[in-house]
């Protein structure tokens, strides 16, 4: 892997996630769900852990997460497929919000999924993409209440394929 | 931390029958988690499909990640993305959030860090 991991954060924070307790998943099997269909035939949509959501909705909690720096916003938001680009808002406080709110693709390639449909390389995309504030210290509820929700909101959109991103 | 969030929920994703693939600027966490299928990229948070603006690079990685999921067949597979993030770009150093992050403002938000990271339970 050359790929550096540590290349855009200061070194006190790198050496903070060398040594971090990430969840420990080695005991049980790395998930695998075959692609059953051509993608041309598949519903895509994308997650993203940038805490984006739309200026009508609720925003991420951070006024929480400043007084309980261990805490993060552990629920999520929809974004409709053709959001327009001033009614998305960020909430994260751990990466520079700017470049996101000048244009979506920088975290959620909305403009590049359409061109792909266009092109006939997918077969549809969901009317909603999902959101999540990756910042999560303790994970507990977001791995056993979120995620499973998450599923459920996909599947109900008929998603075959999802394209996750991290902050 | 973000990579490990979205580690863990694409494993349930993928458990409730969908078919993943993530985008990670740090395979040193998604490599811990285990993922079905990744595609590692070394660009900085908050433009991890590239720079505002730049929707031909958006739409380079959107075709990787789709080419990778229909090749990728081991799960547990992370592939590496050969974009640079370019010496000019890297030198602004402009992916750095705003306000200071709450757990470094304070020593006693530090020392709780400190705390959680040596004896902390993340499945809280």
């Amino acid at each position: 892997m050359t790929v550096d991991s540590f290349k855009f954060m200061p070194r006190t924070l790198a050496e903070s996630l060398k040594v971090w307790p990430y969840t420990d998943m080695s005991a049980e099997e790395i998930p695998w769900t075959p692609l059953g269909r051509p993608l041309q035939e598949c519903t895509v949509a994308l997650v993203s852990s940038g805490g984006l959501y739309q200026e009508c909705d609720r925003p991420f909690d951070l006024d929480r997460e400043r007084r309980e720096p261990l805490w993060g916003d552990p629920s999520f938001r929809e974004i409709p497929r053709d959001i327009s680009q001033g009614d998305l808002r960020a909430a994260h406080l751990h990466y520079r919000n700017d470049h996101v709110l000048d244009d979506v693709g920088c975290m959620m390639p909305l403009a590049a999924l359409e061109q792909v449909l266009a092109e006939g390389r997918i077969g549809a995309i969901s009317e909603k993409h999902l959101t999540i504030m990756g910042y999560q210290p303790k994970v507990g509820t977001l791995l056993r209440e979120t995620a499973p929700l998450m599923a459920d909101r996909l599947r109900e959109m008929d998603v075959d394929v999802v394209l996750l991103s991290s902050g | 931390m973000c990579n490990q969030s979205v580690g863990l929920v694409q494993r349930v994703l993928e458990k409730s029958g969908l078919v993943t693939i993530s985008l990670t600027n740090m395979p040193f966490v998604t490599e811990k988690i285990g993922v079905p299928r990744a595609a590692a990229i070394e660009f900085p948070f908050g433009m991890i499909w590239g720079r505002p603006g730049d929707g031909d690079t958006h739409l380079e990685i959107l075709r990787s990640m789709l080419d990778a999921l229909e090749t990728i067949d081991t799960p547990g597979t992370v592939i590496e993305l050969p974009f640079p993030w370019p010496e000019e770009e890297f030198r602004k150093r402009d992916w750095f959030p705003t306000e200071p992050t709450p757990w470094a403002s304070s020593p006693e938000a530090v020392n709780e860090m400190l705390e959680f990271i040596q004896h902390g339970n993340p499945l809280e």
